[in-house]
């Protein structure tokens, strides 16, 4: 190992920073090309993986028979593998589990009307505006006002201004998705004086923020919901899943290298000194 | 065999860039200087795509008729 040509510094604080972000230590102890390279190589490759698994691949759960052990692998890569352990070790058990009506719900909402008794189908965009209240059959669901407007519609006109949107299906707060679905009921008004109120059915979906769907995990509980999230995540994505399991994989293994690197320094350079040209072949 | 290697078809073409940043991070663990760096990474990444690429001869030669 090569200790003596190259100043490490302080080898245990390079050390922790090269885990924190891959390249950092290198920065630290001034060696800029390998820094610049671990930090472009190893979070190219973790990042490229979690776009292909759609940001689905990195998460982690230790409860028996549900252990994530590929999440090991990616731990080591630092700040990016970290808010998977925050989200499954931080958040409680009702954020992570689907149709809990405990917390209000506002936001930008957008999604479809569809009303089967008068054949109406309309694209809708605009804000909710829910609180939990008691549903129907004494279960608990979330009630209140959406606010929309149309998109598209094979209806001649649509109105949706009334306080009796309820949630009937609501997907987790805590999901590795960008997209927090929901269905329900509501009712709309159409401009024909004969028909006046109609009663439909609503789908569509609020924007998670990240710190609800980065990391966070899949749910893999067929007793709550069937197919599972996990299941779902494997057939949308299909053998884009498992890429993305492995370069985020390789990414973590790769930046143990890199950690080791500024730890320790590179392994072969005291053998073969740098840049020197060998000698030549000596005539015999 | 090459319908195999469409680029559209084909998820194993994700194995380059893959092979580029193993060869290039391992190569970075081994020595300091850019140079050699680079040097040592295009001879890792020439010899492992070798070897997989023969082993993709092998396979296609054994699974031929199949």
């Amino acid at each position: 190992m090569s200790t003596t040509k190259i100043n490490l510094k302080n080898p245990y604080f390079a050390a922790f920073l090269a885990y924190l972000v891959p390249g950092l230590g290198h920065f630290y102890q001034g060696r800029i090309f390998k820094g610049t390279l671990y930090f472009v190589c190893i979070l190219g490759t973790f990042f490229f993986g979690m776009h292909l698994g759609d940001g689905k691949v990195v998460y982690a759960d230790w409860r028996e028979g549900k252990r994530t052990w590929v999440y090991i692998g990616q731990f080591p890569v630092g700040l990016p593998a970290l808010p998977a352990l925050a989200q499954s070790k931080l958040r409680s058990n009702q954020a992570l589990l689907p149709n809990k009506f405990e917390s209000p719900l506002v936001g930008g909402f957008r999604g479809r009307f569809e009303s089967d008794a008068h054949g109406i189908q309309a694209d809708i965009v605009g804000q909710i505006d829910l609180q939990p209240a008691a549903g129907d059959f004494g279960q608990r669901s979330l009630k209140g006002n959406l606010v929309a407007g149309l998109l598209t519609t094979n209806a001649e006109s649509l109105r949706f201004d009334a306080d009796d949107f309820e949630i009937q299906e609501l997907d987790p707060q805590v999901a590795p998705d960008s997209r927090r679905w929901m269905t329900g009921r509501m009712s709309a008004v159409l401009d024909n004086p004969k028909t006046g109120r109609v009663n439909g059915r609503v789908s569509g979906y609020v924007l998670r923020s990240v710190f609800d769907s980065y990391g966070a995990p899949l749910l893999d509980e067929s007793e709550i919901r069937r197919p599972t999230d996990l299941d779902r995540a494997h057939d949308q994505l299909g053998g884009r899943f498992e890429l993305g399991v492995v370069f985020t994989f390789i990414a973590g293994l790769l930046n143990v290298l890199a950690i080791y690197d500024a730890f320790q320094g590179p392994a072969y350079e005291d053998q073969e000194p740098p840049d020197t040209p060998r000698p030549a072949a000596q005539a015999t | 065999m090459w319908n195999l290697l469409a680029p559209d078809a084909n998820k194993m073409w994700l194995l380059l860039p893959l092979v580029v940043v193993v060869s290039l991070v391992y190569s970075a663990s081994r020595y300091e200087h850019p140079r050699r760096i680079l040097h040592k990474s295009a001879r890792l990444f020439l010899t492992i795509i070798g070897f997989m690429a023969i082993v993709f001869g092998v396979l296609t030669f054994l699974s031929h008729g199949l």
